[in-house]
């Protein structure tokens, strides 16, 4: 296994689809905990997150021969992954939707509180992870995957354009309104 | 520089993408302003914060499940196979539908034929046509001169034919109702 890692994933990945299935195994273990992180902070659910990942990989495998080596095997894996998430965060909007709509003039919203302390916000104190999480969760989708792909898992401007199929000066713009957007939401 | 240019500007400064000049623009903006040193400071914070904040993990029985999802994908694949789902080089489906056109074809075909079938011409019988030698030819008959009527005079008959006498009722002896009695 440890000489495996001599390889980049562009090299894996050409093993793989030349039929070896270790180079995929491999693949899996470099991406799925990069991958549960960035669909975790998008969803914002573990199964969720765990279900996507798991779909992801699946559609590596199966769809290896799609893969061309113009692109990074990086960008490739991140773009799946990431219309996976959009795609499920579509359809949890769609059945939350779909809810309200069956709601009864007798059903309440409840709010749930946060139990968690109030920090003291001060400009040098670190923010609370969970802070920031709910604090990403309220940032709109376009905002959110670049500034989760840009400063948690630290990709270059040029990966997440790719990603993101976007341009490169769209995705710098957006990742600085969406670090005004969160410290905004983390000092309410 | 103004507010809405230094806030454009802010992730590069963080992340030392400016050039000289803009940098010092940048940093002549944050002398002074008070409030712009602090929003560099707080953006400087929360990109630390997460750069730091903990990774998530796969569960332990993430690849066992991963096994089991290609493994089903690899049979779901394989029952697919086109080599063993094809009819005359035709997968199922299409097959189906090109046999369904096909049958739809015939039956609007049938449907249009004349119930009482089709008559099909044989081969032309050789008719010849023949023409009596003797018969008469026909000759004009001799109109004299005096006879002959000039355009004049038969257009004004025609005029004469068309101008129809007034309507008299008493010429026509008709009698109302009202005299009757």
């Amino acid at each position: 296994m440890a000489n495996q890692f001599q390889f980049t994933d562009e090299e894996l990945m050409a093993r793989f689809q030349s039929g070896e299935e270790n180079a995929y195994n491999e693949l899996v273990f470099r991406y799925r905990d990069r991958l549960m992180n960035f669909i975790y902070r998008f969803v914002n659910d573990m199964e969720q997150a765990e279900d996507i990942v798991q779909d992801t990989l699946t559609k590596v495998f199966t769809h290896r021969h799609y893969y061309k080596e113009i692109a990074k095997v990086s960008t490739w894996i991140y773009t799946i992954a990431g219309n996976y998430a959009k795609t499920e965060l579509r359809k949890r909007k769609r059945r939350k939707t779909i809810q309200l709509s069956h709601m009864g003039k007798e059903d309440k919203v409840y709010e749930i509180p946060d139990l968690e302390q109030e920090p003291d916000i001060g400009i040098h104190v670190q923010f609370s992870e969970q802070k920031i999480q709910n604090a990403l969760q309220s940032l709109p989708d376009h905002f959110r995957s670049p500034v989760i792909l840009r400063d948690i898992q630290e990709l270059s401007y040029e990966d997440i354009s790719k990603i993101l199929d976007v341009p490169l000066g769209t995705v710098k713009s957006r990742i600085n309104r969406a670090r005004q957007q969160l410290k905004s939401k983390l000092k309410e | 520089m103004d507010r809405y240019q230094f806030e454009d500007c802010l992730s590069d400064y963080l992340e030392n993408n400016l050039s000289p000049s803009k940098r010092k623009e940048f940093e002549e903006y944050l002398k002074a302003h008070s409030s712009g040193e602090e929003l560099v400071d707080s953006v400087r914070e929360l990109m630390d914060s997460m750069k730091s904040m903990s990774g998530i993990k796969a569960p332990p029985d993430f690849m066992g499940k991963l096994q089991q999802r290609i493994e089903a994908e690899k049979n779901r694949l394989s029952l697919q196979s086109p080599e063993k789902r094809t009819y005359l080089g035709f997968a199922p489906f299409h097959l189906g539908m090109m046999v369904v056109v096909l049958v739809g074809l015939i039956f609007v075909g049938m449907e249009l034929l004349p119930t009482n079938g089709i008559k099909i011409p044989t081969a032309q019988p050789n008719i010849e046509l023949s023409f009596p030698q003797d018969l008469p030819v026909p000759v004009p008959p001799d109109i004299k001169k005096d006879e002959m009527v000039t355009l004049e005079q038969d257009s004004s008959a025609i005029k004469d034919q068309d101008t129809k006498a007034p309507f008299d009722l008493d010429k026509r002896g008709a009698t109302f109702v009202k005299d009757q009695k």
